[in-house]
């Protein structure tokens, strides 16, 4: 509906964000803070749920999300609330400039008296209205607006990466609510929660750390599930053990809610509940790199196909790895007390939250830009701009993990510190990499101006949005979906269920499109590496 | 996404999500700004609601017919009753942050004081009683909808409504002066704070709540509900009830230790 406005206002409000090196402080500060709640609350969040808007429909079959009403208020409130967090800048004394935590006291109105920064608070209060009316509404279609045949089971990988998303999106964004609540009652009435000793930086601290750790996997996830589905398409090869790697979301989502304090290791907690958090962080990593290693398994002895799709997903497994490494150091309070607040972090996380995110979702637009659009973006320049916003990205952030020295947030550095060459060469992998990911998008759009194409499934994918077309008889269907009528011709195939289609598929009827792998997970041996990859 | 649609009924798109979304950003965008600004955005939100609500009472509301459903394990839950399920979750969880952080700066103070010298248990003890009668009026006006008695229906609906601003009244009217009288603000100091958002967000809540019985009251009048369609009555009951619950944690949490 709102798809191609929603990309519009993501890539502007991300475009928005200066990179600037050259400011004064007081407006280096306000960069900084605009740059984490814009990247992280209004780009990489509802990005995954912009393409899960049209993606989900599809692949479960329903014709819309459950409460499309909803949905479109819950768009807007995100576009108005985005745009009341830019015009912060333009009020008297500025935007917010206390980094994206907003940590407390440095919230409260002794500290950061300017309007704007009480506006931030606001424009957040009402992302996060947003976002919940948004996960209600994906939790509803999903569990009852599924097609026929379509069981849990039979649910594809990126709707099943949306459930668990939507989940901790619903769990998460209630408490930073309520804290956004207490802090917006602390500027407007007077109230003294984060002023006091008795309240004050911790009870802030763990009210928006307990958003903020789950907030980490509601950016991931989608990224994983897109990876997972084009994984499947162009190694022609099901998910290795589907069953488990949902398991694995599962088990990753639960325990993201038990890690919160790991951020908080340094603010004096005592020990027992450090080694706990410790724990439960390493814990955490295991299913985490069960979902990275199935995904990597499901290329070994596959049919591999690079296009500009697969090579976004291989290169959001390799930031995805290398975070994730970086992080797991950090579980441990002593090395956490050594990188606190350094570039190392900043590294750290932009590997994982930018790099895996980003290409990601790059690559899910890449991948369903023709089911969208029925036109295939040009695979030669893709490849190019890939290669370059790839080795960019790595010019960008790969020197951060060499900074250690240097703390994070601070607009300049003396020459006598040695920061930098390592940070000139991180700007000029910026400047590269801005214009690269500015292009990869710039030939999604410039693809519109080609002729349809005549195959509304050239990647021959296998799963349910591509194969599936669940509304009545397919022989009606317009040239809106020209595989059905292909396939309805040329095999007439049982168009009662899914279910039946499958089945029918299966037994070896289908003359005109490969046979379909299974995705249902009722036939895996749970040992894939010795079962035959299906050609 | 219009492709997705194939009857031109459902084809029409609805401005309302856009008025609400633009009251709601004006209004908090005036708060902060120039304050004549905010009272626009809140017409501007309250002409939306209400929009929504003509609407709602018209029946304009098709739904988009899914020919085939795979419910399952929720056969048995409405799609609404879902959301509204879905949606109360997400309230409890920050009630439930709000509790924790009372608790939280209530056991890190080193003194607090005691509260039956600060608060009126009496009053207290009447609300209590006021909003656990007008759960069971809600109750009264779904039993009696599901029977098709319409009469019943207005009697628990006008009961409960009535019930509602008799909590609101004797909270705000009489209860807070009081407090203020005494010295005990928003302002002075974390056991005012505490109190007064809590209970303060409650009240909003009941006050959101009365205004959706007021227009389960408005669409009785127009003929709306029948023994089979009442999914409206239930789907309120229950948010009502979460509204009563929550009280149910406040009163002693506040008034009694």
């Amino acid at each position: 509906m709102a798809i191609a406005g929603m990309f519009g206002e993501m890539m502007r409000t991300q475009l928005a964000v200066p990179m600037n090196n050259f400011l004064l402080a007081n407006t280096y500060e306000q960069t900084v803070t605009l740059h984490g709640l814009l990247m992280i609350l209004w780009v990489l969040t509802p990005l995954g749920a912009g393409i899960a808007n049209y993606i989900v429909p599809l692949q479960i079959g329903a014709k819309d999300l459950a409460f499309p009403r909803m949905n479109a208020t819950s768009y807007w409130t995100y576009l108005f609330s985005g745009i009341m967090l830019i015009s912060t800048v333009f009020l008297p004394g500025g935007g917010p400039n206390t980094g994206w935590t907003l940590y407390a006291p440095l919230n409260t109105i002794q500290f950061t008296p300017q309007p704007g920064m009480t506006l931030a608070v606001l424009a957040i209060l009402l992302l996060a209205l947003s976002i919940t009316m948004s996960s209600i509404n994906f939790l509803t279609t999903i569990a009852r607006n599924r097609a026929k045949g379509v069981t849990w089971r039979r649910i594809p990988l990126f709707t099943w990466s949306i459930v668990f998303t939507m989940a901790l999106a619903l769990f998460a964004f209630p408490p930073l609510a309520a804290g956004l609540l207490l802090l917006s009652s602390d500027r407007f009435l007077g109230t003294v929660f984060f002023s006091s000793t008795q309240g004050g930086g911790i009870l802030w601290d763990e009210l928006f750390w307990f958003f903020g750790h789950p907030e980490v996997y509601i950016v991931v996830f989608p990224a994983l599930g897109v990876i997972a589905e084009v994984f499947q398409t162009f190694a022609k090869k099901p998910i290795f053990s589907k069953n488990v790697f949902i398991v694995e979301f599962a088990a990753v989502a639960f325990l993201s809610m038990g890690v919160w304090m790991h951020h908080m290791y340094t603010t004096g907690v005592n020990y027992s509940v450090l080694q706990t958090f410790s724990f439960t962080t390493l814990a955490i990593s295991v299913p985490f790199e069960g979902l990275v290693l199935a995904l990597v398994l499901t290329l070994y002895k596959g049919k591999i196909t690079l296009n500009t799709a697969m090579l976004y997903c291989l290169a959001a497994i390799f930031t995805v790895t290398l975070g994730g490494i970086t992080g797991v150091l950090q579980a441990f309070p002593v090395l956490d007390y050594a990188f606190n607040g350094t570039y190392w972090i900043v590294g750290h996380f932009h590997y994982v939250m930018a790099g895996t995110t980003l290409f990601g979702l790059l690559a899910g637009l890449y991948y369903w830009w023709p089911k969208i659009t029925k036109r295939k973006p040009n695979e030669t320049f893709g490849v190019l701009i890939f290669v370059v916003a790839f080795i960019s990205f790595n010019i960008l952030y790969f020197p951060y993990f060499f900074l250690l020295g240097m703390p994070r947030r601070i607009f300049t550095y003396t020459l006598a510190s040695g920061f930098a060459s390592l940070n000139l060469t991180a700007t000029i992998g910026a400047y590269i990499f801005g214009p690269a990911a500015a292009l990869a998008v710039l030939n999604l759009v410039l693809s519109l101006r080609k002729p349809a194409l005549p195959n509304a499934n050239p990647w021959s994918a296998q799963e349910l949005e591509w194969t599936q077309n669940y509304r009545g008889s397919t022989a009606t269907q317009t040239a809106n979906s020209t595989e059905n009528v292909v396939n309805a011709a040329a095999d007439d195939p049982p168009k009662e269920t899914l279910e039946d289609r499958w089945y029918w598929c299966r037994e070896g009827n289908c003359k005109t499109a490969e046979k379909p792998v299974d995705y249902s997970g009722k036939n895996d041996s749970q040992m894939p590496l010795r079962r035959k990859s299906i050609d | 996404m219009t492709e997705n649609y194939e009857s031109s009924e459902e084809k029409k798109s609805s401005l309302t999500p856009l008025i609400i979304a633009g009251g709601l950003a004006i209004l908090f965008f005036g708060l902060v700004v120039y304050i004549p600004l905010a009272i626009g955005g809140a017409v501007v939100l309250a002409i939306g609601v209400f929009i929504l609500f003509r609407d709602s009472v018209e029946g304009k509301f098709a739904d988009l017919k899914e020919s085939v459903e795979e419910k399952w394990p929720l056969e048995f839950l409405s799609k609404r009753k879902l959301g509204v399920w879905i949606f109360l979750l997400s309230e409890i969880l920050i009630f439930g942050s709000l509790i924790i952080a009372y608790t939280f700066v209530r056991f890190s103070s080193i003194s607090w004081p005691v509260a039956t010298q600060v608060h009126n248990v009496t009053l207290g003890m009447i609300n209590t009683i006021v909003l656990l009668t007008s759960s069971l009026a809600i109750i009264f006006a779904f039993v009696s909808i599901r029977m098709g008695n319409i009469k019943g229906l207005k009697i628990g609906l006008f009961s409960t409504f009535g019930l509602g601003v008799a909590f609101l009244v004797i909270k705000l009217g009489i209860e807070w002066p009081a407090y203020y009288r005494n010295g005990f603000t928003i302002s002075s100091g974390l056991p005012g704070s505490t109190y007064f958002v809590l209970t303060g967000l409650h009240a909003c809540h009941v006050a959101g709540g009365l205004v959706a019985v007021g227009y389960l009251i408005v669409r009785t009048y127009q003929g709306g509900f029948t023994k089979t369609n009442h999914s409206a009555v239930e789907n309120i009951g229950l948010y009502w009830h979460f509204v009563d619950i929550v009280w149910m944690f406040l009163f002693p949490l506040f008034y009694l230790i």
